[in-house]
């Protein structure tokens, strides 16, 4: 989604966007006023929004990276 | 990503706790930016105005009077003699909750029967057999409760409806509303929704279309701002509806 159209958009749809992957959960607490995560998933709850357990095809790459990264052996001296 | 199609909600339901809130922060006029008919039932009216002193309470009762009669339309329920007789028991000591829930009962009351809604003058306010409603709330349990069980409701929360206001440019800020409504002596629930009805598979409702609808005729329109009354009312804290116009 565009930062324009993120701008006009309902807090239904930004939370669906968040819990597509589409923004950070920082930008969703920004647009739609909420203090914390917490309230974040609170507004999913009650806004119908489903709420994902998998990860993103870009937070895997990350996991996959991160845990790449800590499972090579330690460069020899 | 948003693939499904948007039906326009057709008539917003005000519940007692953002009037008291709107009032609170003198923006009682922000809900002409919705676009569309709001309506209030007559047990959520008798219920801001019961307690006099309460947050809100002079400002709404002025304001049902006056510059609000333009508008809301008030919605008949056969709740209302229920909620007389309740208030009595509250006034005697009998019973000091017995008016607890009869505005939600009348709002979930209105909801059932949107095809047959009066005005307490007899003026028919129906709603076609596909239009759908929206209740406006910061009842978390209400609208996460009840309401969840009406196919044809939209709700929204005044919190979330105020931040897209703040988005859309029609307020400038909606901290300083919640500030005001604060120092008026009133916390407003931390309630978030903007749950759409759905209606079908892939089809469900919207109410933004009719405030961005409602912007730009404040853009395009006279200098005089809507809701501009004779109740002298300024903006309020946000400066009031079209006071960022473009």
């Amino acid at each position: 989604m565009l930062r324009a159209d993120l701008q006009r958009a309902s807090p239904h749809d930004i939370l669906q966007a968040w819990q597509d992957g589409e923004i950070g959960y920082r930008e969703a607490m920004r647009l739609t006023a909420c203090d914390n995560l917490f309230e974040l998933y609170q507004a999913c709850r009650s806004s119908g929004v489903e709420i994902r357990s998998d990860l993103t095809a870009a937070e895997m790459r990350a996991v996959d990276a991160v845990v790449s990264d800590l499972t090579s052996p330690p460069p020899t001296p | 990503m948003n693939t499904w199609r948007q039906k326009p909600v057709t008539l917003i339901i005000a519940d007692s706790g953002p009037l008291i809130s709107l009032a609170c922060a003198d923006e009682l006029r922000l809900l002409q930016s919705f676009g569309r008919p709001v309506v209030i039932a007559d047990v959520v009216r008798r219920e801001c105005t019961r307690k006099v002193g309460a947050p809100g309470e002079e400002r709404l009762a002025q304001w049902f009077e006056t510059t609000g009669g333009n508008q809301f339309n008030e919605l008949r329920t056969p709740l209302l003699p229920v909620f007389d007789d309740a208030l009595k028991q509250v006034e005697s000591g009998e019973d000091p909750l017995a008016t607890t829930g009869l505005g939600d009962a009348a709002i979930s009351w209105i909801l059932k029967n949107l095809q047959r809604l009066r005005t307490p003058d007899g003026r028919s306010l129906a709603l076609g057999s596909n239009e759908v409603a929206m209740v406006l709330t910061e009842d978390g349990s209400y609208g996460d409760g009840p309401v969840l069980m009406q196919r044809r409701a939209h709700v929204l929360s005044t919190r979330q409806w105020l931040k897209t206001l703040e988005r859309l440019g029609v307020i400038p800020s909606y901290q300083a509303i919640f500030d005001e409504i604060r120092s008026g002596g009133r916390l407003v629930p931390k309630y978030m929704a903007d749950r759409p009805a759905e209606l079908a598979k892939g089809v469900r409702s919207d109410w933004k279309d009719g405030t961005e609808a409602a912007v730009r005729e404040w853009a395009e329109g006279s200098e005089s701002e809507p809701g501009d009354g004779e109740d002298g009312s300024g903006g309020g804290a946000s400066g009031g509806p079209g006071s960022r116009r473009k």
